[in-house]
């Protein structure tokens, strides 16, 4: 179903009242560390809720609980990836002091900077796997939009997978690299097969 | 119950604390203790150190004055209000200067409801099938992902998200039917 575009008062209303225009500022600044994991987790937490909304829609309020504990859990973790990219940041600036305390921070901030996307990725996964099953429970007019919030957490797992890979770079086969892959390819299973569903009407 | 050995009541738990029951009173304490502390932390945001002290005072008062509950399922009201009255010395006691915000009354109540909800939510987890009891603590408080609670339960993951969704259904009956001054919340 399409629509014309809001008016641009309307627009800059809906901003300032979802404080996004904040969100939009600290993600496009320099100086921030927030940006592409937190990005995708809120992604994430965004369709999360709009499977929250079709789950209400089809009265159940069990799948809806299940919505709203993951959109909260992908925000938490938003501020996480923050957080520990920032900390990452500031290991590698750190000069080398004392013999091999640098590198044991060093690796234990970056294990903490792959930690983070990979509970983003899975949980985003999970986000499809809800949209599965509220699409089960919806009316006909109901599942595009748990359709489309099944690809949104579906992309947001595979970036934030990427974000997982990246941050092993040095140790081939390491076991969150592995599910992380899992994670999207799950994910991507399931945004498809509800794709297809939509094709097949 | 089905699926899950009886737990008492709190009236039980006072009565058997009263007969002398070590058990009952290590009971009574475990289930509280969290309930004392949030109050103390949560509400009246005492540092760790002052907290401890009133979790002390408090369950000493609980188990000298006892006797004095006149109405036993009040067990938990009665202890908010010991907790309360021992936070507000404590904080007399340390001379501490009180920020009006932290003391407001109307945000003690707030977090006192809220932590009265999540005790009685606990009450009625307990009245709950064992397996429902896993797979709500697995999600919900140990955020625990579908793919790791299938795995933990050798079940199928597509089939987490509905078997959930069952499992709140008969915690909301449990609720309606055994709690009923719940605070209703919107689904």
């Amino acid at each position: 179903m399409t629509s014309a575009p809001a008016p641009a008062g309307a627009v800059s209303r809906f901003a300032d009242r979802y404080v996004l225009s904040d969100l939009l500022a600290t993600l496009s600044s320099r100086t921030s560390a927030a940006a592409s994991g937190t990005a995708a987790a809120v992604s994430a937490a965004l369709a999360a809720a709009t499977v929250g909304k079709r789950a209400r829609s089809a009265g159940d309020a069990g799948l809806a609980a299940q919505a709203d504990a993951l959109a909260h859990r992908l925000v938490g973790l938003a501020a996480e990836d923050a957080d520990a990219h920032e900390a990452a940041r500031r290991a590698l600036d750190e000069p080398r002091s004392v013999e091999g305390a640098r590198d044991f921070q060093l690796g234990t901030v970056l294990r903490r900077a792959a930690d983070v996307p990979l509970q983003i990725a899975e949980a985003a996964a999970d986000v499809v796997l809800l949209a599965e099953a509220t699409a089960d429970v919806s009316a006909a007019n109901d599942r595009p939009d748990t359709t489309a919030a099944a690809v949104i957490a579906a992309a947001a797992a595979r970036a934030a997978a990427h974000l997982v890979v990246v941050n092993l770079t040095a140790r081939a086969g390491d076991e969150r690299a592995v599910r992380a892959k899992t994670a999207v390819e799950a994910a991507e299973r399931g945004a498809a097969a509800l794709e297809g569903e939509a094709t097949r009407g | 119950m089905e699926g899950s050995s009886r737990t008492p009541s709190d009236a039980e738990l006072v009565v058997a604390c009263r007969q002398g029951s070590r058990e009952a009173w290590d009971e009574l304490v475990a289930r509280f203790s969290r309930y004392v502390h949030a109050i103390c932390i949560q509400g009246f945001r005492l540092p760790p150190s002052d907290a401890e002290d009133v979790f002390q005072d408090v369950f000493s008062k609980v188990y000298e004055q006892l006797d004095k509950l006149r109405d036993d399922s009040a067990l938990r009201p009665w202890l908010a209000q010991l907790t309360r009255r021992t936070c507000i010395d404590k904080l007399r006691a340390s001379s501490r200067e009180i920020a009006s915000d932290d003391f407001e009354a109307g945000r003690i109540d707030d977090v006192v409801a809220e932590l009265d909800d999540a005790l009685t939510v606990q009450a009625a987890l307990r009245q709950m099938p064992a397996e429902c009891q896993e797979i709500l603590d697995r999600f919900f408080a140990r955020d625990e992902s579908y793919r790791v609670i299938s795995e933990a339960l050798s079940l199928p993951p597509g089939t987490i998200a509905s078997r959930i969704s069952r499992c709140l259904d008969k915690l909301k009956t449990v609720l309606e039917d055994s709690y009923p001054q719940v605070r209703h919340v919107a689904g």
